[in-house]
């Protein structure tokens, strides 16, 4: 028997992370939780409610509005920011030159959200902007952008694209380099065309990269904050907030600490229902350990 | 190199979205090399003379630093970032360490258990954290503010670390522990130098997160604001930054990150697979 077999105090290496864990994420979870069903200003003692800050949720026009601008940046990103780098990537992987595009791309991805922000909100500005200049030197007039309610949760989401579209990019273009090219080119002298060989072939095999950029595409868009918020404060007024702007706002401007905990909760829970299939897959590689 | 006529209409494709992808980033050098005077007077893709672009360079830069004051959010930003780079990784590995090469009773569900911070939303945390912190007085300070960042950054620093020490043989902590090396000794002498891969991916995850965290420096901190919430409020209208200033301190504030994304880009794919267990 060696040493090592002693379990006495082999758990003392884990304690220190399980502290800082409990500290910082387990015990706030539960009461988040717990916040959700109370109204709470801060000052007076908190009221049990019971789900009335969750009816809110679901029954205030604000709060309506912030969760169909939230659907929106999900499938937004989806589309944007995963189908079309991988359509890209595609592309990239039947030519030559690679480097220098994926480059470009990715620089965009090496930058924070909040300083994508701040160039974009340049760009876009009506007064001095990047485009709005450059389209008036020819002859284009342009209407306001950013503050259309209309179509500035859109604009944003292209701002997204622009930043995310590279990472999700090199990681299609690892799997797409670890599909075989036997099968492709057989399918090819038996004459399929370019997209039967895409979705009956390459896709399949792209399926564990598929999942880890679906899932965080998924989990980074439903609890976006920086972007609307550093472009326009999920404004004009409240018409652009996401869930995460809108739970900001309730809790620390104006200290809705109950609604703010509500809005929380229903991130995660749809953030648990989205990606459950990507964490069992983690969990099932628990098991083969 | 030779290119196939029939990859031509790719290169287009390719080419005109690389003009959009790059649109913003030159726009952005036309700013910052002119003064506040010069940005509001010329057309915005016009230049100024060549002579003045190194002295407004310096003058956009340095005020960016000093007058808007960003000088003391980097360095808030530097604490913050190598403290979460630095202390997740470290508890990570001791983490990591007994998990898979000491025997812990219930490995599963102490992992499980530490693993669970990273399933929610970092909003799930972010109104009890403020409530805690102001009831230990810690709110408003750097030692709450690291505090956090450490303990947001564990459960995926300890996933990782986690999966690198099972690739480590189990031999040679057996045979040093009958050579008589300490649980310790084990650990600093042969485990912490054969895992510097999985320490310095996870450091350099966890400082970018860190110093592009905008949300826990706007919700927890007053004066220690780290560099990208100080951002988000010089871009207020209301802070009155001059549009040259305020684009250089973004500038400024990329730099550690594009410098360690595009140095370590191949690690970086690499260390973004290692969460699929590819």
């Amino acid at each position: 028997m060696t040493p090592r077999k002693k379990p006495e105090n082999s758990f003392l290496f884990l304690v220190p992370a399980a502290v800082f864990v409990i500290m910082a994420e387990l015990v706030p979870v539960v009461y988040t939780i717990y916040l959700g069903f109370m109204q709470w200003d801060v000052i007076n003692p908190p009221k049990w409610t019971g789900l009335a800050n969750y009816i809110k949720v679901f029954s205030t026009p604000e709060l309506l509005n912030a969760l169909k601008n939230s659907a929106f940046w999900v499938i937004g990103t989806l589309v944007f920011a995963v189908a079309f780098p991988l359509l890209v990537a595609v592309l990239i992987n039947r030519i030559k030159v690679r480097s220098i595009f994926k480059v470009i791309f990715f620089l965009p991805s090496t930058l924070s959200p909040t300083v994508a922000a701040i160039f974009w909100r340049r760009v876009l500005a009506s007064q001095q902007g990047a485009l709005v200049s450059l389209l008036q030197t020819m002859g284009v007039t342009v209407q306001p952008l950013l503050t259309n309610p209309q179509i500035n949760t859109f604009i944003m989401i292209g701002v997204w694209t622009w930043q995310y579209f590279g990472l999700n990019l090199i990681l299609f273009l690892v799997g797409l380099e670890t599909v075989p090219r036997e099968p492709v080119e057989a399918a090819m002298i038996d004459g399929a065309n370019p997209a039967q060989v895409f979705f009956r072939i390459v896709f399949p095999l792209l399926q564990p990269i598929m999942l880890l950029v679906v899932a965080n595409a998924f989990i980074n868009s439903i609890r976006m904050f920086d972007i609307p918020w550093v472009m326009i404060q999920g404004g004009p007024g409240r018409a652009s907030e996401t869930l995460a702007i809108s739970l900001y706002r309730e809790s620390f401007l104006l200290f809705h600490m109950g609604l703010g905990s509500a809005i929380a909760v229903v991130i995660s829970v749809i953030t648990l229902l989205a990606s459950y299939r990507y964490l069992l897959s983690l969990g099932a590689r628990e098991k083969k350990k | 190199m030779r290119i196939k006529y029939s990859h031509i209409p790719i290169y287009i494709v390719l080419i005109v979205l690389s003009v959009i992808w790059i649109f913003p980033l030159v726009s952005m050098l036309t700013v910052v090399v002119k003064s506040p005077d010069e940005f509001n007077t010329l057309h915005f893709w016009k230049l100024p003379h060549l002579r003045a672009i190194p002295i407004n360079l310096a003058v956009n830069f340095s005020n960016a630093w000093i007058k808007s004051r960003l000088g003391g959010n980097f360095i808030n930003s530097w604490i913050f970032a190598l403290t979460a780079g630095i202390g997740s990784a470290f508890l990570a590995s001791l983490g990591g360490y007994a998990l898979v090469h000491l025997k812990v009773r219930a490995p599963q569900s102490w992992f499980l258990g530490i693993f669970i911070g990273n399933i929610f939303p970092f909003q799930m945390f972010l109104i009890p954290l403020y409530l805690f912190l102001n009831h230990i007085h810690l709110f408003d300070t750097r030692l709450g503010m690291a505090i956090v960042y450490v303990g947001i950054c564990i459960p995926f620093a300890l996933f990782v670390y986690r999966n690198y020490a099972f690739t480590l043989p189990g031999e040679v902590f057996d045979a040093a522990r009958v050579d008589g090396a300490s649980k310790w000794g084990a650990y600093f002498r042969i485990f912490l130098p054969m895992s510097k891969p999985a320490f310095a991916v996870i450091f350099c995850f966890q400082f970018i997160w860190t110093w592009n965290d905008l949300l826990f420096g706007l919700v927890l901190t007053e004066r220690y604001r780290p560099v990208m919430t100080a951002l988000s409020r010089l871009q207020g209208a209301r802070a009155g930054v001059p549009v040259p200033e305020l684009i250089s301190g973004a500038i400024m504030a990329s730099i550690p990150t594009v410098v360690i994304l595009l140095a370590m880009q191949k690690y970086f794919v690499r260390g973004f697979t290692l969460t699929t267990g590819k």
